[in-house]
């Protein structure tokens, strides 16, 4: 059976197998034997080729996160291949919407370019309307959560082309909030 | 003296701070109402107060920020007094009179405290005429025009800080070196503090970069009694927010260490101070000492002061609102072994520490000896962008400052908080450094000396694999398939033995 998750590194896919009492993981072109010494709720603890690992496990929906013996915790997205299934592939980081990566062969300052929600949070304030010119590192748009203010700044001189938000609206990381284009 | 019977407490507050004042009432035998906004209706503070009450919508300004609701509903559950905690509307000299004046008790100093110290140029002026050292600075009358506070920063030379006479938490701060603008910081400042706090005011002091962060809680009672509980030393901090404390300070030596307490109650009595409160300063390398300010409140850090000095200062601040006399004097008080506190706050260290938000998947805490958690979530809480950032405090108490340095690493390894990105990569990081770890943290520490940290999380092969055997146990078991291993039957790892159940698929 396979697994895909999205990290900070790209997709990667996961396969398990289970043959009798252990497990074989396929990942990064090796397989591992692996042995569940127990699973008790969240808590796994696991011999991989004969090495100990701890670890706690969280979930919801597509969202995963781990926390292994005394490290840190890590974040992941559990994602749907499709037709990929068997194949690891690795892509680049999200770009933060449509339209923001630059084209093959087209310089980017001609692109139009969105400022997303750098954070979950509320607009404290709309500083530019529709049709203003503004300058490299004007206030576009601030977003206030857990008392703390985030100005988002225009990355370089632009048109402002559309406002996507008022303030007071609640919006999640990712959300456009002000298109740019180059003035 | 006088006292006022304490039988039911609205604790006018949320998270970790409104869950140690429940910890508190219990041990008194006082009953307590969580009064909490409609996002808190299932948070960890209305679970384990007495009762619970919604006063409003999730923005503070509507629910903890409500006063005059907070005072309604206190009075129509029979309560006798408001715990404020800290922040929201615990130094609002405005409520705590309005509190006293509907027949309740503020559990606090009198409003006359609160508003002197909360105006921080009349605070320094008070407290240069009470022979206490203020950070060399120019508060005029408090309301100073531009042009004085341009001509007096000429005088005062830089690198300058300009401050909000209304200020606290860093808001409406600037700081002005060499070769900044002074009329735009000056702006910008007042703009920001007319925003914060509705008061464009400013002052301005020297700023003294290279400082120690040291503070002394005081008590005080109706009785005219004060006494000081020692020092706490805050350098640590990003933003002048404080990250990681601890007492005794490792700069402070005792003969600091009395003058600064002997101070520090001087200030109190100055103001004629009642209840719990600290006074903070600013350390030089050459051990001068300057006042910087009073928190007219219980203070995030208090555990380190707790489990040094034996006390409980929630307990003490009832037992004060309440008219008891302080059980102890002076001679009685002192110290042992050392205490470290590290805040786990809500912010993604790989984000430029921006706010995290969402439900808290898992969470889990140390224990063992000398390890205390103050917690404000659990397992299926929600951290939301409502309120401040911090989740839980991890505070450790040992026989000395390596062996407490010792206990907070393991206590922070032993820590898991999944769901949303924290602060605690960087936490073992500060813990880590060689220059904490000797002893010579000063306010520059976090921007010089941790300037070029990373997280780095290594591998995330484990990871996957860890994730995937996971997944693997779910999907087994919801087709029906036993899954056995070598101890037997196993559980589904996103099947929360406490009944919360998580999402999967």
């Amino acid at each position: 059976m396979w697994f895909h998750y999205r990290g900070a590194g790209g997709n990667r896919a996961v396969r398990v197998e289970r043959r009798g009492e252990h497990y074989v993981v396929h990942l990064g072109g090796r397989l591992r034997e692996v042995i569940i010494r127990r699973a008790a709720g969240p808590a796994l603890d696991l011999l991989v080729d004969g090495r100990p690992l701890r670890a706690l496990v969280a979930a919801e929906g597509d969202r995963r996160a781990v926390k292994l013996g005394d490290g840190d915790a890590l974040s992941f997205d559990r994602v749907d291949a499709g037709s990929d299934e068997g194949v690891e592939v690795r892509i680049e980081p999200r770009a933060s919407a449509p339209g923001d990566a630059p084209a093959a062969g087209r310089p980017a300052p001609d692109l139009p370019e969105a400022v997303t929600a750098s954070m979950d949070g509320q607009i404290a304030a709309v500083m530019v309307k529709p049709g203003d010119v503004v300058e490299a590192g004007a206030t576009l748009v601030v977003l206030e959560a857990m008392k703390m203010e985030m100005r988002l700044v225009a990355p370089r001189r632009a048109l402002v082309r559309h406002v996507a938000c008022q303030t007071g609206d609640v919006v999640r990381r990712g959300r456009l909030l002000v298109q740019l284009e180059a003035a | 003296m006088a006292t006022r019977p304490i039988r039911r407490i609205l604790i006018a507050n949320r998270g970790e701070i409104a869950v140690r004042i429940a910890r508190a009432c219990d041990e008194l035998g006082i009953a307590t109402i969580a009064a909490v906004s409609e996002a808190d209706q299932a948070a960890m503070h209305a679970r384990v107060a007495g009762e619970r009450v919604v006063v409003g919508a999730p923005p503070a300004r509507d629910s903890y920020l409500r006063g005059d609701r907070l005072i309604e509903v206190a009075r129509q559950r029979g309560c006798d007094a408001i715990h404020p905690g800290y922040g929201f509307l615990s130094q609002n000299p405005a409520f705590a009179e309005a509190v006293e004046r509907a027949g309740l008790i503020f559990i606090g100093p009198k409003a006359a405290a609160i508003r002197l110290m909360g105006d921080k140029a009349a605070a320094r002026r008070a407290m240069v005429a009470a022979g206490v050292p203020v950070v060399p600075g120019y508060e005029g009358a408090g309301d100073e025009d531009d042009g004085r506070l341009v001509r007096a920063a000429d005088r005062l030379g830089r690198p300058l800080l300009i401050k909000a006479v209304a200020g606290g938490g860093g808001r409406g701060m600037r700081v002005v070196r060499a070769e900044d603008d002074l009329g735009e910081a000056l702006r910008a400042a007042r703009r920001e503090s007319e925003k914060a706090f509705g008061d464009g005011r400013l002052f301005l002091e020297r700023l003294i970069d290279d400082a120690r962060h040291i503070e002394i809680q005081v008590l005080a009672d109706d009785s005219g009694d004060c006494v000081q509980l020692f020092e706490r030393d805050c350098s640590v901090q990003r933003r002048f927010q404080k990250i990681v404390e601890e007492a005794p300070s490792p700069f402070a030596d005792a003969d600091l260490r009395q003058r600064m307490g002997e101070t520090a109650v001087r200030a109190a009595r100055a103001c004629g101070y009642v209840n719990a409160g600290t006074v903070e300063f600013l350390v030089g390398a050459d051990r001068s000492f300057h006042f910087l300010e009073m928190n007219t409140r219980i203070q995030v850090e208090h555990p380190v002061t707790e489990m040094t000095t034996g006390i409980d200062l929630v307990k003490a601040q009832i037992r004060i609102a309440a008219g008891e006399r302080l059980p102890f004097a002076q001679a009685d008080l002192s110290t042992r072994g050392a205490a470290i506190e590290c805040r786990i706050n809500a912010e993604d260290p790989d984000a430029e520490f921006a706010p995290s938000t969402g439900r808290i998947l898992l969470a889990e805490f140390p224990d063992g000896p000398g390890v205390r958690v103050d917690a404000g979530i659990g397992t299926g809480d929600e951290a939301t962008m409502h309120y401040d950032s911090l989740l839980a405090k991890i505070i450790v108490h040992a026989e000395d400052r390596p062996a407490a340095i010792r206990r907070m690493e393991l206590a922070l390894a032993g820590t898991a908080v999944l769901g949303v990105a924290t602060n605690l990569p960087y936490l073992r990081a500060v813990l880590a450094h060689p220059t904490f770890r000797a002893g010579a943290a000063t306010t520059a520490f976090v921007s010089r000396d941790m300037a070029g940290w990373r997280s780095d999380r290594g591998d995330p092969e484990d990871a996957l694999l860890t994730l995937a055997i996971a997944d693997h146990l779910r999907a087994a078991r919801r087709d029906g398939d036993p899954v056995m291993g070598r101890g037997g039957r196993h559980d589904d790892p996103w099947c929360r033995a406490d009944g919360y159940r998580v999402g999967g698929r």
